[in-house]
């Protein structure tokens, strides 16, 4: 492999000793170099957990000092947006959460999981690919709005999934939860967000509401 | 050669973890032998893959305010001049 593989390969470990030895300025420098460029993305996520964007401002600056502050903990060529985001949400669940003071979520309720998807499954078949055609219709914003609608550890799980692509063992990491709590998490959070925006494309008169299921 | 074939409510039980790629191989061959099958699965999936697609198009892609940007990179220099102190 030459050396620009090697350069291109992210999970290259640096030798602990390095990071060990590392001066302050060369761990600012690495920093900057890896962890900067999350920048958009964390406050992306953000955004969407905290609703409003100075809060949303708050919560990365606490999550990047936090990160700073620990990064001599971070092993180079593990999953560094990974990391981040799992700072990023526990600050957002010490910090933020109990000042919205959002009731906790059950995830017990006593609903099967394949129950919500079951009761789709008996629309009609046009009317559910006309349905599906739809929603392609509706504007960034209703997609938000009804992202915002979630409790805040589905909307979590629904992002990291969709947005970040992160695989159910890393939101299990990230969320600090066992992988049948983010596969559950995803289901009904996915199956709230279908709902809300069918009910939104009917708003909008996307879906014609005589064919209102 | 006996390849599985899934029930619908087989299918609809995993129907994310399809979606999301998590579905081991079997799995996912047990669901595609379905889904030729089955009209109705397939809309489900469908209807799956375009929730997903719509949250990934919408609600990501915001940009930091350059101020920030600015607020976060004092931060780290701030801390690294008091180290080095």
């Amino acid at each position: 492999m030459g050396v620009l593989g090697i350069m291109e390969t992210i999970d290259v470990p640096v030798a602990l000793s390095t990071v060990a030895t590392e001066s302050a300025a060369e761990r600012t420098a690495r920093f900057e170099r890896d962890a900067m460029p999350l920048l958009d993305q964390l406050y992306s996520a953000a955004m969407r957990l905290t609703h409003n964007p100075q809060d949303a401002e708050d919560l990365v600056q606490d999550t990047f000092a936090k990160a700073y502050a620990s990064f001599h903990q971070y092993q180079d060529g593990t999953n560094l947006k990974a990391w981040m985001y799992r700072i990023l949400t526990n600050t957002f669940i010490n910090l933020y959460r109990k000042k919205q003071r959002e009731p906790l979520q059950s995830d017990a309720d006593g609903v099967e999981d394949w129950q919500l998807v079951r009761a789709e499954a008996h629309t009609s078949r046009g009317l559910r690919s006309a349905e599906t055609e739809a929603l392609d219709h509706l504007p960034d914003a209703d997609v938000k709005k009804a992202l915002q609608e979630l409790p805040s550890d589905f909307r979590m799980a629904v992002y990291l999934a969709d947005v970040e692509g992160f695989a159910y063992k890393e939101i299990a990491e990230i969320m600090d939860t066992p992988i049948g709590t983010v596969m559950s998490r995803l289901n009904r959070g996915r199956s709230m967000l279908r709902t809300l925006l069918q009910d939104y494309a009917r708003e909008r008169g996307l879906i014609p509401a005589g064919d209102a299921s | 050669m006996t390849e599985q074939v899934f029930e619908c409510t087989e299918v609809i039980a995993r129907v994310y973890e399809f979606i999301d790629g998590e579905a081991d191989p079997q799995t996912c061959a047990a669901i595609r032998a379905h889904l030729e099958l089955c009209e109705s699965c397939v809309d489900t999936i469908g209807e799956g893959q375009s929730v997903k697609a719509l949250v990934a198009r919408a609600c990501g892609c915001e940009s930091a305010p350059d101020e920030l940007r600015q607020r976060v990179s004092m931060t780290i220099t701030s801390v690294t001049i008091e180290e080095q102190e």
